[in-house]
């Protein structure tokens, strides 16, 4: 059986502020449900992609209560990702460069993600088939 | 390096960036290295005919341009107002090229 | 493996994380080995001119002590053996003076990046 590729992403912008957010992490499930280990490396803004206190919220503007708006959380998006890894048996982790949690108070994130450094980042870029930067605009 | 691929998510209408990337990818096809340009968000603008784009001489020179499916649908842009020589595509195909050992850039 | 990180945001949160946080990113990935090289473009190639000086911030009372030195960044980096190129269409645009550079600095013309890309193993542009 050959070996699953193994594939590390970086990510940098905070939720709900650019549209890079969105493309990366379709591109990061992309590969998930091909079977290919993802790890990501969030960085800046990023650590708060699975900050467990997001909350979704109502829509007076289009008269939706909160379950009616469904509005998608990022954490939910991540969380998703890691369970739907698990039971594939894909590798997925996510690491959350820990100077960057520090100073924007990220520290509370979901289940499954873990704070790391640069040094992690470098090691799993070079134990990884290939890498992905994805840099805030 | 073997490939090249440029996801592209900027609007050339208000950047620079994106015809600096098809100069990028053109040198890049030059150098033997094949390149593939790839465009999402806001980007796709540029893969709608009827503007003057670098896009059409990254084509001509052999670079290979797709467009989001995704990013277009939301734009409103239909498979039959692209110009000539883009691919409608998903990012599935930035998957492949990782797989394939590209480097790919995201702009 | 040869590794490059090009920079193209100049400025960018500098004076709230008190460094540029991509070259403070590889000061550390080449502290944990890697062989990194920097191409700085756009506004990063303002960084290795010289006599550039940061007035402490003061908000709402509370002053910065330490303010960011991006040319310092540069200066330890390039200091170290690592190769930094600038991009020299880039520093014209901005009316850059090529002798106000670090002469450390490789300055570059922009149709020489990709044989300078194709050299390496690894570009991540940030």
């Amino acid at each position: 059986m050959s070996k699953s590729k193994t594939f590390t992403v970086v990510l940098m912008d905070a939720p709900f502020e650019s549209s890079r957010t969105t493309t990366a992490l379709r591109v990061v499930d992309a590969a998930l449900k091909r079977g290919i280990n993802v790890n990501v490396f969030a960085y800046e803004g990023a650590v708060l992609l699975p900050f467990k206190h997001q909350q979704p919220h109502a829509n007076a503007v289009h008269g939706h209560d909160v379950e009616q708006e469904d509005h998608p959380l990022p954490r939910e998006w991540v969380a998703g990702m890691i369970a739907s890894a698990k039971d594939a048996g894909t590798a997925f982790e996510w690491i959350n460069c820990g100077l960057c949690v520090d100073e924007r108070g990220a520290g509370e994130c979901i289940d499954g993600v873990r704070r790391g450094t640069p040094a992690d980042l470098w090691k799993m870029a070079t134990a990884s088939d290939n890498s992905l930067v994805v840099a805030t605009a | 390096m073997r490939e090249m691929m440029i996801v592209e998510t900027r609007d050339a209408a208000e950047h620079r960036g994106p015809a600096r990337s098809a100069e990028l990818a053109i040198g890049m096809h030059h150098e033997g290295v094949p390149a593939t340009i790839f465009l999402a968000e806001n980007a796709v603008f540029a893969a709608r005919r009827g503007s003057e784009s670098p896009l059409d001489r990254a084509i001509a020179k052999g670079v290979a341009v797709a467009a989001d499916s995704f990013a277009l649908k939301e734009r409103g842009i239909a498979p039959h107002e692209l110009r000539k020589g883009v691919a409608v595509s998903d990012v599935g195909l930035i998957v492949d090229k990782l797989v394939r050992g590209s480097s790919v850039m995201w702009r | 493996m040869k590794h490059l990180n090009i920079v193209s945001s100049g400025y960018r949160a500098t004076l709230e994380e008190q460094d540029d946080t991509i070259v403070w990113i590889s000061h550390a990935m080449r502290n944990a080995g890697a062989e990194i090289d920097l191409l700085l473009q756009d506004a990063a190639v303002n960084y290795p001119v010289q006599g550039q000086s940061v007035d402490p911030v003061t908000i709402g009372g509370r002053a910065q002590r330490s303010a960011p030195d991006v040319h310092g960044q540069i200066r330890s980096f390039v200091g170290n053996g690592s190769a930094v190129y600038v991009v020299g269409e880039d520093l014209d645009e901005r009316g850059i003076d090529r002798r106000k550079l670090l002469q450390e600095v490789k300055i570059v013309a922009r149709k020489d990046l990709p044989k300078i890309l194709s050299g390496y193993d690894r570009v991540w542009h940030w």
